[in-house]
């Protein structure tokens, strides 16, 4: 089975984000999903995962959950067994790091994200703050869809190919969506990216909603994390 | 305002056709396409396959309804199984950006 030290890469992110941690895993990595569901998932996400009928959907679903956990697993007294955290959704679906089975410790607003064979994960300690993060394959795909989630302000600094554009964008997008707890009803024209030093983005809503926007390029995939400003 | 209404004889070739983009998009074989079939949990369906389905179909029947409604829509009334994502569709190019409004009884 593959530890999560051995496979999990922690995101270096900006420093005004030191109440952050993201990181990425690489699926093909979980070489042994039932010994790894069995180390990091709790009695009720392993009823969860094994409801899952597409083989692909049961790594994916485990490999963002791994990814997450092993975020913050050692950052955060007394929790120190990932059998005993749990993902829990407020009334906007988005979702929050608990203690299970009591679920009375709140441990943090998180984000998970996962694309062909790679998965994504990020939490924040800060307890106003909302995070979204999205990971996406570079592929002709996005030029297909991408007269839904195009805002003809969205704005770059660097000159990229255009799928790898597109990939930057929709990935920001997506992530700010569910920062916001919106998905879709967000309306992803409706939000502009504009790129102020590479890899970071001002994100804005046309309604005048705001975060802050990074993201990374590995292999052939985008990662992108959306942040907002404390909220009350 | 309706758009358009759709026949019994519309609707189905509509499914027939989501089932034939699925198939073909995620790689599942048509027979494993079923009414009940979750998009994300049994085909393995990622939030951009919705959005592809959405510019096919406004394509198709010349509907141009903004990504926000269909957001509001789909938040409204869920969408999971093939069958509703058919449903789905029917209603878009049946009531086009009016979508949330009819469905809700509001003014239309």
């Amino acid at each position: 089975m593959v530890t999560a030290s051995d496979s999990l890469i922690r995101l270096n992110l900006p420093r005004e984000w030191q109440h952050i941690a993201a990181g990425r895993l690489d699926l093909r990595a979980l070489t042994d999903p039932d010994a790894a569901a069995q180390t990091f998932l709790s009695s009720r996400e392993q009823t969860d995962w094994r409801t899952l009928a597409h083989p692909v959907r049961r790594t994916e679903w485990l490999g963002a959950r791994v990814c997450l956990k092993s975020l913050v697993i050692g950052r955060v007294d007394p929790i120190c067994n990932p059998r005993e955290l749990t993902i829990e959704k407020d009334n906007r679906g988005r979702p929050w790091l608990c203690t299970d089975p009591l679920r009375q410790f709140v441990v943090g607003h998180c984000s998970l994200a996962h694309a062909a064979t790679a998965a994504g994960a990020a939490w924040t300690s800060h307890p106003r703050v909302r995070i979204g993060i999205d990971v996406e394959q570079i592929t002709p795909r996005l030029q297909r869809a991408a007269g839904a989630f195009r805002s003809p302000r969205d704005s770059s600094l660097v000159r990229r190919p255009e799928l790898e554009q597109l990939a930057v964008w929709w990935t920001l997008k997506e992530a700010a969506s569910k920062a916001w707890g919106q998905g879709l009803g967000a309306g992803l024209a409706e939000i502009d990216c504009a790129e102020t030093v590479p890899g970071r983005h001002r994100v804005i809503h046309v309604d005048g909603r705001m975060l802050v926007g990074w993201h990374c390029a590995f292999e052939n995939f985008i990662l992108a994390l959306c942040a907002s400003d404390p909220v009350e | 305002m309706s758009t358009r209404k759709l026949t019994d004889a519309e609707k189905t070739q509509v499914y027939e056709d989501i089932r034939a983009f699925l198939s073909d998009e995620l790689d599942v074989p048509l027979e494993d396409i079923k009414p009940d079939s979750k998009i994300l949990d049994d085909l393995k369906g990622d939030s951009m396959i919705y959005l592809e389905l959405v510019e096919e179909f406004k394509k198709k029947f010349n509907v141009n309804v903004e990504i926000r409604v269909i957001g509001l829509y789909f938040q409204r009334h869920p969408v999971y199984t093939v069958g509703e994502v058919a449903k789905a569709v029917c209603d878009i190019v049946e009531y086009g950006d009016d979508l949330v409004n009819r469905l809700e009884g509001g003014a239309g």
